[in-house]
């Protein structure tokens, strides 16, 4: 089973899309919104090595791999989140 | 097919097969003329003299050419239509590419109208409009108001009138005449009008290391990126309107900004009032003559750029680099097509907004001549909705 976060700010266009394909294909996702929770701003820099918005970070309990989009990139949600 | 077939459906008005038939040439954009020989002497006249006498009904004449009771099979063979399948079985009213503020406000007035509309969009809805920061010449918001914002009214106001989004993307456009196909990455889709506005993408420098370091100190958008950069020192690039709102916008965040203006600073007096105060706050530092030649860094983070000043070399060491230095169109997909651009690869129009390919409209940014403005993008939508109109009225049988 395939865990989704989105790592996301306020006013971010391009969160707004990220979240919108993802209801589009009907995965559920859990939302960490950086406004509101700015501690994990450093966390989601270092982890992704990017200092941009959206950070979709996809875990998958069963094979134990992690992988990560980095801002609106549609085919490449469509082959990590499949 | 040839795109000259002189097509008559004789039929009557409780012929089902003559509906059908009917509906099979609307759906691949056959014009042809519908005739009743219950209700006309002279169309059952004229049927029974080019079918050689009495008829089964419906009579497909193609050419002169007699059919009765065609199937759609054999119509299809007949016209040439086999080869255009398209992925959701329908023939689309109009297809517009893009959902910017643009196609936005010209899908507002075609499907007030009634007139089936679907939107790709590839990217961001709202286009570079959504991701700007505050709009404050955009009519009708005395206060201004914040680029998303806006974006999502517009695609609000579209969608309550029955416009479809779909997140996707055009990669050809075929003129097919009675109609056009276009590639997608759903399928083949088949319209029998379109509008392109596709808007434009940002300019890159093309110096070293702007690629290498894209997202990871190296940005073209501040309200997505700039609160990574809370009391950080940035480098804006850029000297129009946008390099100085953008950079105006970015000392909410930073301690310090250095503008970076390869000539002299072009944006609004407006704009240029309120950098003066940031500049006398020592906020904001403006370098003219200032040419950017390569973006450092180090352990996967931007920390100096090295630009030519006056053409004395000259390195800024900052934490990123904001680069705003003007827009391209979007229309690579548009290369092998019989579509026209300008030399700077903008779409060429008519008065009408029309393209090279009859039935095929563009509008906003992409298109040549464009004022690169989101009131004119969404004025050129209405006008564009107005003529894809008139163009489908024209068309229909």
């Amino acid at each position: 089973m395939k865990q989704v976060t989105v790592y996301s700010q306020n006013s971010c266009a391009s969160c707004v899309m990220v979240k919108k394909w993802l209801a589009m294909k009907n995965v559920e996702y859990k939302e960490v919104n950086l406004d509101e929770e700015p501690a994990q701003r450093e966390y989601v820099q270092k982890m992704s090595g990017s200092s941009t918005v959206p950070v979709v970070v996809i875990e998958d309990k069963a094979s134990e791999s992690t992988a990560i989009s980095i801002g609106y990139k549609p085919a490449q949600l469509a082959t990590i989140v499949a | 097919m040839s795109q000259a077939a002189h097509v008559i459906i004789y039929s009557s008005a409780g012929n089902a097969n003559g509906h059908a038939l009917g509906a099979f040439l609307d759906e691949n954009g056959v014009h042809y003329e519908s005739k009743d020989a219950d209700s006309s002497e002279h169309a059952k006249a004229e049927m029974q003299a080019l079918a050689g006498g009495e008829s089964e009904m419906p009579l497909l004449v193609v050419n002169s050419e007699a059919h009765a009771n065609p199937t759609h099979a054999e119509v299809a063979q007949l016209l040439g239509l086999t080869a255009d399948e398209s992925a959701d079985n329908k023939m689309h009213d109009v297809v517009m590419i893009g959902a910017g503020p643009s196609a936005l406000a010209a899908a507002v007035y075609t499907t007030r109208e009634d007139i089936g509309t679907v939107l790709y969009e590839k990217g961001i809805i709202g286009g570079l409009a959504a991701i700007t920061d505050w709009v404050d010449n955009y009519p009708g918001f005395p206060k201004g108001i914040s680029g998303l914002e806006l974006a999502q009214s517009l695609e609000q106001q579209a969608e309550r009138f029955g416009a479809e989004i779909r997140l996707g993307e055009v990669e050809t456009i075929t003129d097919k005449g009675s109609y056009k196909l276009l590639k997608t990455t759903d399928g083949n889709i088949r319209t029998r009008s379109v509008l392109i506005a596709t808007g434009s993408d940002y300019k890159k420098l093309g110096v070293p290391g702007e690629e290498e370091f894209y997202g990871r100190g190296v940005h073209y958008c501040a309200t997505c990126d700039g609160a990574f950069y809370r009391d950080k020192k940035l480098v804006v690039v850029g000297g129009g309107n946008s390099a100085v709102q953008e950079a105006i916008f970015l000392t909410r965040f930073t301690t310090h900004i250095d503008l970076l203006v390869r000539s002299e600073i072009r944006a609004s007096e407006i704009l240029r009032h309120e950098l003066d105060k940031l500049v006398e706050k020592g906020q904001i530092t403006v370098h003219l003559n200032t040419a950017t030649d390569e973006i450092v860094g180090k352990d996967n983070k931007v920390t100096e750029i090295r630009a030519q000043k006056d053409g004395v070399p000259t390195t800024f060491e900052v934490d990123g680099a904001f680069i705003f230095i003007g827009l391209l169109p979007n229309t690579d997909f548009l290369k092998n097509s019989a579509i026209k651009l300008d030399s700077h690869g903008f779409i060429k129009t008519d008065a009408g907004l029309q393209t090279t390919i009859q039935g095929v409209f563009a509008s906003g940014d992409v298109r040549s001549g464009a004022t690169m403005q989101i009131a004119s993008a969404v004025g050129e939508g209405a006008t564009a909705a107005l003529k894809l109109r008139e163009y489908l009225e024209g068309h229909r049988k």
